[in-house]
């Protein structure tokens, strides 16, 4: 079945490296925490089992970010992950819930349409009327599961549900408890019991973290890659793996041209050329890292169905424009202005310029 | 003789070091303490134990003769040498300081600066650079880019210095005793100084200056050990452990040290403060940061406070106050989550107590929800502090720093680095009292305060100061002895050997001012007779008349202080007698510039005289200024200015003004004409908008020109015309464009006249009226 799967989850991807972790780990767990702490951050940031086994390094960057996310999950401290757009905030989320509860499956997507009763619980209908108000009645969400389980569960965009529904979270999180007054009971976490959410701070259409909510967690911001290395080499890296899971027809390695995406995509985001001679206009797309990566996977896919095999200038172009150009008007301004100030008269871009040329 | 010589090599400011060596001490119970320092510090010492001595402080060492060469032995309650002295005043040991005498150290500095032969980072670094390396107390360890125990810290894996450190204590609280550990630097350093790579780029004069040094130690050490029977602890630098543990003879340390220069060196203790102890560093590994390691202290010397528990939510809480005290909500609550959690990543990091670096990650995620700005509000007061040292009162000072404090306290200013503002309102006696005392101490060139109002100068009563206090403001205090033993005397005689050296009539002005401001009338009296003596000998009339605009307005509107009124009187009157006297003469051939600065400087004059209000002078004044109108010799410019105030002061009537008007344009080359219409007309546009017949005069003149002469004016006239504002510029253009029409229509019909209508746009030009 789950070679079927489109896209596995991290804890089926990494099964082989969280089995090597958890046998040589001998660091103190927190209750049902399936390694310990030293070890999630391990297993996220990449290193050596005990058994000697490689682990591969999930995030990139800051090493005392993960660091600070794992300790604040230890103490039972909720945890949001906040950043812009594609700084690997759910990808971090992911991980770190397969690496502490085996299991990143418990998860709410938080969208404006989210209410209350998906958070806390509904009721079967059918049920309620029948027999009245029961436990047997009560449809669990992925909280109230996690929190018997006593497992990690996952809010991904929270501040995209409404503050009010936000608030439904606040006794949860102080209390480690879920009232039901209907029932006259309430529905206690297990220990191990912890949320990891992700929020963006600078989208459109997302409303206020409520500040009340915000008290309750330990905030880490994740960065933009501070550097074009660091950044090339995520990319490099993502692009590699979610090929492989999508099993695209191999393909020549284009590391060079995927350099090539994220010094373009950097400088456009940043408004100024590399060396900061040239001022450049910004375009409204956020141009992410993870922008970056699926440009590199669209370009394989072309090159590897319609193409010669290898990715090339024509393969990224059509992508390129359709990533920097979201507003038609002002960021077709901005991306030709890049290509006649910076990308003529580059080295060994012309190619690029050529391509970019024809698509717009 | 070696075995009851004990070394403890430690770590400058580190509080693990000062720890560990209580420990140490308490154990040993040393006859006699021996301590990295200047001897010439000695008798200072005893002063230590004082409850008034609240550190951070300094031992100030200066040349005699110029105070200028100093340098500083700062410490902190925390510091190793501090804890050594305190130590054993609390015994009644013998403590004393075995380094090289300041008396040698700054000798050889003086004679390095006067041969120009100072090394490059000296010269870069000026005076400034001399606290960064002080003698004795601080990092003295420039032979290693590195602390050499952050280095030992690196290798056995630490973030920085105090987290070994920290291992260190952890230990000795178990099984070593805190001998073993001094034992166990021992051997570590004087292995690391084996190698090669420890002296490698080091220069050869450092070098030079490492040996003298440890020369000189050696030589104590002896001494010490003939003169006690019991055990002798030596606290150095952990890298002089090495040196001081070599087998030299008596003789050969005496050859070292023979014949090295010496000047008389004067000592005393000096208040310091948080940010020089921390004087360029960043928040890094490795720093001083006396926030957090008079936090560690704390640690170290209270029982209480020894759990990590404690130690988190102690630097947490006060790292929330903080927030708090900038407007941010940092609740309890969230200060207990900021300490759990830096004890969970102490944990996970493998560290028995939480670090600086553990700590801050922990303020960052739940005191200031991830956002660095907040944190770094507050970056210098959590990690820098702001204290500054307090001397008790019983510690004999220079007494200039002595009175200094006098009168710091009679004025209740604080010494604080953070730039702050004061308002002085000069009605009251304490604000006066805060404005003289600021004043006289800029005269001997402290910088405490600076008068950033401009407008209080002016006889108002306000006056707006920022104060900064920084601890080498103790040095300015020594260098001012020169002058005096009070800060009155010092900046009294500070001004009157400036007034004797001074050049130029307005520098005498000014120390006049100053002098008067600062209330020291005698001084003033001195400045005034030398400005007066002055005055007779120069001829430069703009500077003179530069100078009584000025001591006008003081005489005018007072300064709220005492004024020798007469002397003031008498001054103007005679600086305007050489004026009145010399304008004619001194008004013919200027060049260009000396034409700007003189015109300026006649309006300034003649309002100034106009204050003073002595009829005599204004009488004669107002002459000169028709004899300059009617002497061709005089330049165009300043006989423009002159017809101009004639005009203006109605003194000659319309008839005559409009006569000299055309003298002086119609017939006259266009450069000369076009400087005295520009000087002319500078000031108010009033002038062309009433007074017709000027106006057509101007226009007379234009239209006689010929092509190349107009063409020259033009630039002149726009220039004139560009001082007016916009409003003043339009209502000229009205004039002119709708004078001609209504006034003038028996001389011209200008609306029938196409030429007038083609030239408009010109003269709206002209103007500066065309976008």
């Amino acid at each position: 079945m789950p070679e079927a799967q489109l896209r596995r989850p991290a804890e089926q991807i990494y099964a082989a490296e969280l089995a090597a972790l958890a046998k040589g780990d001998d660091h103190a767990r927190p209750a049902n925490w399936k390694l310990s702490p030293q070890a999630v951050a391990t297993y996220v940031l990449g290193g050596k089992a005990a058994d000697g086994t490689p682990i591969s390094a999930k995030y990139v960057g800051n090493r005392r970010l993960i660091e600070t996310a794992v300790a604040t999950l230890a103490t039972d401290r909720a945890l949001l992950l906040l950043g812009l757009p594609g700084t690997a905030k759910s990808w971090v989320s992911e991980h770190l819930a397969a690496g502490v509860s085996g299991s990143s499956q418990r998860l709410i997507q938080c969208t404006a349409g989210t209410d209350e009763n998906q958070i806390r619980y509904g009721w079967n209908y059918a049920l309620l009327l029948a027999k009245g108000p029961s436990r047997e009645a009560l449809v669990k969400t992925p909280l109230v599961r996690a929190m018997e389980e006593g497992t990690i569960l996952r809010l991904e965009e929270l501040t995209r549900m409404g503050s009010d529904v936000q608030d439904t979270l606040i006794t949860v999180l102080s209390e480690k408890t879920l009232p039901v007054p209907e029932l006259d009971t309430a529905i206690d976490a297990e220990r191990g019991f912890n949320i990891i959410a992700t929020a963006n701070n600078r989208d459109k259409g997302v409303n206020e973290l409520s500040s009340a909510l915000k008290r309750r967690f330990n905030v880490v911001v994740l960065p933009s890659p501070a550097t074009l290395e660091e950044e090339t080499q995520i990319v490099i890296k993502r692009v590699g793996e979610i090929g492989g899971n999508l099993s695209l027809p191999p393909i020549q390695p284009a590391d060079k041209e995927l350099a090539r995406v994220v010094t373009l995509f950097r400088e456009i985001r940043d408004g100024k050329t590399l060396n900061g001679k040239t001022k450049l206009k910004s375009s409204t797309g956020t141009l992410s890292t993870a922008e970056a990566i699926s440009v590199g996977v669209s370009a394989w896919a072309e090159a590897a169905h319609f193409g010669d095999g290898r990715i090339d200038a024509r393969a990224l172009a059509t992508n390129i424009v359709g990533a920097v150009v979201k507003d038609p008007a002002q960021d077709g301004v901005a991306l030709s202005e890049y290509l006649e100030t910076v990308v003529r008269t580059r080295d060994g871009w012309s190619d690029l310029y050529g391509a970019i040329r024809e698509v717009i | 003789m070696k075995r009851k010589a004990h070394l403890f090599g430690i770590r400058h400011h580190g509080p693990g070091s000062a720890a560990l060596l209580k420990g140490a001490l308490d154990a040993l119970d040393p006859a006699c303490v021996l301590i990295e320092g200047s001897p010439e510090g000695d008798a200072l010492i005893d002063f230590a134990a004082l409850p008034g001595m609240k550190p951070p402080l300094a031992m100030l060492f200066y040349a005699a003769d110029e105070a200028s060469n100093a340098i500083f032995a700062p410490f902190a309650e925390f510091s190793p040498e501090w804890v050594a002295m305190r130590w054993a005043l609390a015994r009644g040991r013998p403590v004393r300081f075995i380094d090289w005498p300041a008396a040698v150290s700054l000798a050889t500095r003086k004679e390095e600066r006067d041969a120009e032969l100072a090394p490059p980072e000296m010269e870069q670094g000026g005076p400034e650079n001399d606290e960064e390396k002080p003698e004795g107390g601080a990092h003295q360890l420039n032979a290693l880019t590195l602390d050499p125990l952050d280095m030992l810290a690196e290798a056995a894996g630490y973030s920085d210095g105090e987290a070994f450190w920290n291992g260190l204590i952890e230990q000795h609280g178990g099984s070593q005793s805190p001998l073993d550990v001094f034992a166990a630097i021992e051997v570590a350093m004087t292995e690391a100084r084996r190698h090669p790579y420890a002296q490698e780029g080091v220069e050869a004069a450092e070098q030079l200056r490492q040996t003298r040094r440890e020369a000189f130690m050696r030589g104590h050490m002896r001494d010490a050990l003939r003169e006690h029977a019991g055990d002798v602890a030596a606290v150095v630098g952990a890298w002089h452990v090495g040196g001081l543990r070599a087998e030299t003879t008596v003789a050969e340390d005496r050859a070292i040290i023979k014949d090295l220069p010496k000047i008389k060196v004067e000592a005393t203790w000096a208040p310091w403060s948080d940010g020089r102890l921390s004087y360029a560093s960043g928040y890094g590994a490795g720093v001083i940061s006396p926030g957090w390691y008079r936090h560690l202290w704390n640690l170290y010397s209270n029982p209480e406070h020894r759990s990590p528990e404690a130690f988190a939510a102690l630097w947490q809480a006060q790292t929330a106050a903080l927030l708090r005290a900038e407007g941010h909500a940092a609740s309890t609550a969230s200060a207990i989550e900021a300490a759990r959690l830096a004890l969970g990543l102490a944990s996970i990091r493998g560290l028995s107590m939480p670090g600086l670096s553990e700590m801050r990650d922990a303020s960052l995620s739940a005191l200031c929800h991830g956002d660095d700005g907040q944190l770094s509000l507050i970056e210098r007061k959590l990690y820098i502090g702001s204290r500054i040292g307090e001397i008790d009162d019983v510690v004999p000072q220079m007494p200039l720093a002595r009175d200094f404090e006098l009168w710091r306290r009679k004025t209740r200013l604080k010494t604080e680095e953070a730039p702050s503002e004061a308002t002085l309102d000069l009605r009251s006696d304490a604000g006066l009292l805060k404005s003289i005392f600021l004043h006289r101490l800029n005269l001997i060139d402290i910088g405490w305060g600076r008068l950033i109002d401009a407008e209080a100068g002016r006889g108002t009563f306000r006056e707006i100061w920022r104060l900064a206090w920084t601890p080498d403001m103790t040095v300015g205090l020594a260098e001012a002895l020169v002058w005096g033993v009070t800060i009155e005397q010092a900046a009294a005689v500070a001004t009157v050997e400036r007034a004797r050296k001074a050049e130029g009539i307005a520098r005498l002005s000014d120390l006049v001012r100053g002098a008067l401001v600062a209330d020291l009338p005698e001084a003033a009296g001195v400045c005034i007779s030398l400005l007066q003596a002055a005055a007779v000998q120069t001829s430069d009339i703009t500077e003179l008349m530069n100078a009584v605009a000025p001591l006008t307005r003081i005489v005018r509107y007072g300064t709220a202080r005492k004024l020798p009124q007469e002397e003031m009187r008498a001054l103007i009157v005679a600086l305007s007698a050489e004026i009145n006297a010399g304008v004619r003469i001194g008004s013919h051939q200027l060049d260009e510039q000396a034409t700007a600065a003189r015109t300026t400087a006649m309006r300034a004059y003649d309002e100034a005289l106009g204050l003073f209000g002595d009829a005599a002078l204004l009488e004669d004044w107002r002459r000169q200024l028709a004899i300059m109108v009617d002497d061709a010799q005089v330049v165009a410019a300043v006989a423009g200015v002159s017809l101009r105030r004639l005009h203006d002061l109605a003194l000659w009537d319309e008839a005559s003004v409009t006569a000299a008007f055309s003298r002086h344009i119609l017939g006259e080359t266009a450069a000369r004409a076009g400087a005295f219409v520009e000087a002319f007309l500078t000031g108010s546009v009033e002038v062309l908008i009433q007074d017709q017949t000027l106006l057509f005069l101007i226009d007379e003149w234009l239209c006689g020109l010929d092509e190349t002469d107009f063409v020259e004016s033009l630039p002149l006239l726009r220039r004139a015309l560009s001082n007016f504002d916009m409003v003043g510029r339009k209502r000229v253009f009205e004039r002119i464009a709708g004078g001609r029409r209504e006034q003038l229509t028996s001389v011209i019909a200008a609306a029938d006249n196409p030429a007038f209508e083609r030239a408009l746009p010109l003269l709206r030009q002209i103007l500066g009226m065309n976008p």
